[in-house]
């Protein structure tokens, strides 16, 4: 199934944000959404039955996307009717949220950043709505915390004993330990990430449903270990082969209370979407390597160079588009009980999103020179005007705003590319969801649910950031 | 004052919902399906599950989740939120009443706390254990090495400095003066003594037995007794192992920092350290230069008078920021040049005037 020709829906992430910020910004859109979900607007709700009344009824509300399948025309609540899965965040709110957060996180030495991703992905989980009722992030910043400090616990005296042992052997030698860690590094890293998956999905709730990721992370850490290594050999060629065999294994073992999911992709497909882009890549770096070698001489310099960026944009491009192509596929196999998923996801979107960012970025930089430029220039002025030179004073006055410049912009870029880049992505893949199919009844899982008791210790000691 | 709502509620065992009267007073919260049952919930064992906020829903759960959810329309929302949050006690989001913010926040002051008396007390302790069995080939390896960083360095840094090849009276100079040290108690090292051209007066003792005189130095000294009482400070350094030490102890506080801000803060480690363990460092370097110059019996009062030109040099600022390591950590100066001033000893050293001229010189062109 091809969501190629599907048509766009009106819930691009970019106008998600700015009509939430210019039009009214105290609009009631999550209400829009409730009472499209609900038979009467009047009464209030009883979500007996989910999909009983999850009809798409005349008044088709601002952000919600032509169904998928049936057309709007139907009217009618019906069983397995369509759905989307819609994103509420608003980019204010994310901006005010992470600049409290990083204020808080840089007076106490970072130590708040545990509670900070709690409260930041408690506000993203509320705002992923389905069927009318929004995800719920129930982690405390303390499991961060607690999962951080046991797995801090046994790396240090770990990475202390590597170097003891790394200083000891003969010179020869001295390379083993670092390989050996470099590979444990990589190993790890997706126990870690598996680990990390597990916390999320532990403390995410729906309809009081508790989800749950079973398996095992050394086993996912194995499948994708192996796969890279595969890849790495095939110079690339076989990429798919480890996204096809991670995603399968964590789908497969991803339930929501007693509904497991399944993921149906198949390597074949993804591969010959990705043989196309690998193709193109090795033709781009092989042009690119023989221009500059024939290119020598100094009047030719310009041509690799110029080639060089093109290439880079043409690079970036391709993966940029089979990465949105592998988002879609994702979505289109991945079943959960009886509701299937789908994804009008464009690369298009991820495209403005990253020139937007880009565009602050420049801005603030500018900024942020231009008051570097004013402060510290004029003070440089009178710090060295003739018969003025140089007591310690002056030349604090010119260094101060210029450290204060300099220790600022990080923490702003950081922000920014947050608030900007993974946030704006987060929402437009989130609202390129649909689904079809019949939301029945889910039940909590009875069994025994190896919910972990700290969090992410492991994804937290190797900075595994994001969200 | 009773507060009535309907909203709707899962019962954490289906994702099914059934419609119910909530009624919130100022102890509890009550729950009444349409049968007229009731459940009874206190109000310090509920939860919010978000913030409020206008227009949106309100979710309660409970502080124990076992995945109950009452779930108000987002019209009653914010009249739900005033009466939850306006009782005693007042039903918050989880870790954002006044008491988790005020649990957190002494939470991660003791932590800080911890942790900075695990760098203070803690770190030195390990540091000095790792140091003891660090193997000595390595160390001497090591020694090398940063010799040739630190002399490349500082090559970038000031123009006319060179590496300087005194004659050979000059290192059988230096021999002696090692030897005379360590005649009564041999030393773990076989010393190498490096000089270097420069303007700044300093000396530095690298791991395994590497020496670095600075002829800023040498020109202010007046007589071998000073350049030993210098050499026996930078020996002390060295057996004492304090190189490695320094090594360690940045490793282990860059680490810890690292760890604790998540990568995010690179608070220079030297900067901590300076405050304490270099400090102990000069003092047993000191130490160990009175104690060998004493055995040795050469008198101390050149190396004092050279302490005082130094501190002298110091404190009219002459150099700027080129304070000499071995000098830049101590407050107390005073008491240092007065330790070796009051030092016993009346001997000299058993070098010949050739001898000490052609160490003197050792950087002349």
């Amino acid at each position: 199934m091809s969501t190629e020709n599907t048509e766009p829906r009106n819930d691009d992430p970019n106008k998600l944000l700015s009509e939430n910020s210019t039009s009214e910004p105290t609009a009631n859109i999550y209400d829009d959404v409730t009472s499209q979900n609900t038979a009467s607007s009047q009464d209030h709700p009883v979500y007996m039955e989910g999909p009983t009344t999850s009809g798409t009824g005349g008044n088709e509300p601002p952000h919600t996307g032509q169904p998928w399948g049936n057309g709007p025309s139907d009217g009618a609540p019906s069983h397995g009717q369509p759905g989307d899965i819609s994103y509420f965040g608003r980019w204010q709110d994310v901006l005010k949220l992470c600049c409290w957060n990083t204020l808080w996180t840089i007076l106490t030495l970072g130590i708040f950043r545990f509670w900070a991703k709690t409260r930041m992905r408690r506000y993203i989980w509320s705002n992923i709505v389905i069927d009318g009722d929004a995800l719920e992030y129930t982690g405390r910043g303390l499991e961060l915390f607690l999962g951080f400090v046991i797995v801090t616990l046994i790396l240090v005296p770990v990475i202390l004993a590597f170097n003891f042992i790394g200083s000891m052997l003969p010179a020869h030698l001295m390379m083993l330990p670092m390989i050996f860690t470099y590979i444990a590094v990589a190993f790890l890293f997706f126990v870690a990430t598996y680990r990390a998956t597990r916390y999320r999905y532990s403390r995410t709730f729906w309809r009081g449903i508790r989800a749950r990721l079973s398996g095992s992370a050394f086993k996912y850490a194995l499948i994708g270990f192996g796969t890279s290594i595969v890849t790495l050999l095939s110079l690339g060629l076989l990429a798919p082969l480890g996204f096809i065999a991670t995603t399968r294994y964590q789908t497969d073992n991803t339930w929501i209370g007693d509904t497991q999911a399944r993921f149906n992709g198949t390597f074949g497909a993804a591969f010959k979407r990705w043989f196309k882009s690998w193709a193109i890549l090795v033709l781009v770096v092989g042009s690119v390597l023989a221009l500059s070698a024939v290119a020598s001489g100094p009047s030719m310099i310009w041509l690799p160079i110029a080639a060089g960026v093109i290439a880079y944009f043409g690079v970036a491009f391709v993966f940029l588009n089979y990465n949105v192509w592998l988002f879609r596929y994702q979505a289109d196999c991945t079943e959960m009980g009886a509701i299937r998923f789908s994804s009008n996801l464009q690369t298009s979107q991820y495209i403005k999103i990253i020139l937007r960012f880009l565009g602050l970025s420049l801005l603030l930089l500018i900024v942020a020179g231009l008051l570097m430029l004013v402060f510290g220039g004029f003070a440089a002025f009178s710090a060295f005007n003739p018969g003025n030179a140089g007591s310690p004073q002056q030349i604090a006055s010119v260094f101060i705003p210029i450290v204060i410049v300099m220790l600022l912009i990080g923490p702003l870029l950081s922000i920014v590319g947050f608030t900007f880049m993974i946030h704006s992505m987060l929402a437009a893949d989130i609202s390129s969801l649909a689904y079809q199919g019949e939301i029945t009844d889910l039940h909590a899982n009875a069994e025994a649910q190896n919910i972990p008791r700290t969090g992410e210790g492991l994804a937290e000691a190797f900075d595994l950031g994001g969200i | 004052m009773n507060f009535n709502v309907t909203a709707r509620y899962f019962d954490g065992k289906t994702s099914a919902a059934q419609n119910v009267t909530v009624i919130i007073d100022d102890r509890d919260v009550l729950i009444a399906d349409p049968d007229g049952e009731i459940c009874k919930i206190a109000r310090q064992d509920l939860l919010l599950c978000e913030k409020p906020e206008t227009n949106r829903p309100l979710r309660l759960r409970r502080a124990h989740d076992n995945g109950m959810r009452i779930v108000f329309d987002a019209q009653d929302a914010s009249s739900v939120a005033d009466a939850l949050r306006h009782g005693s006690p007042a039903v918050a989001v989880d870790e954002a009443s006044r008491k988790s913010m005020t649990r957190l926040i002494s939470g991660i002051v003791g932590f800080t706390v911890l942790v900075g008396l695990t760098i203070w007390l803690g770190v030195p302790v390990a540091v000095n254990i790792v140091a003891d069995h660090y193997p000595r080939q390595s160390e001497i390896a090591l020694g090398k090495a940063g010799r040739e960083q630190i002399l490349f360095a500082l090559e970038q840094l000031e123009d006319d400095f060179a590496v300087c090849t005194p004659k050979n009276a000059a290192h059988r100079a230096v021999q002696q003066i090692v030897a005379q040290l360590s005649s009564s108690k041999p030393f773990e090292y076989d010393y190498d003594v490096t000089f270097v051209r420069s303007k700044i007066p300093n000396a530095l003792a690298l791991p395994g037995g590497q020496i670095l005189v600075f002829s800023g130095l040498l020109d202010i000294m007046e007589s071998p007794e000073a350049f030993t009482g210098v050499l026996a400070h930078e020996i002390g350094h060295s057996e004492k192992h304090h190189g490695l030490r320094n090594m360690f102890s940045n490793i282990a506080v860059t680490q810890l920092i690292r760890l604790i801000s998540g990568g995010s803060a690179t608070v220079p480690a030297e900067f901590i350290l300076q405050q304490g363990y270099t400090r102990d460092m000069e003092r047993e370097a000191d130490q160990f230069a009175l104690e060998t110059m004493e055995r040795a019996n050469i008198r101390m009062t050149d190396t004092a008078v050279l302490f005082g030109k130094l501190n002298k040099t110091l404190k009219d600022g002459a150099h700027g920021l080129d304070l000499p390591e071995m000098f830049s950590s101590h407050p107390d100066m005073e008491a240092r040049i007065a330790q070796f001033e009051n030092a016993p000893s009346t001997g000299a050293v058993d070098i010949s005037d050739q001898g000490w001229q052609a160490l003197k010189s050792a950087c002349d062109e």
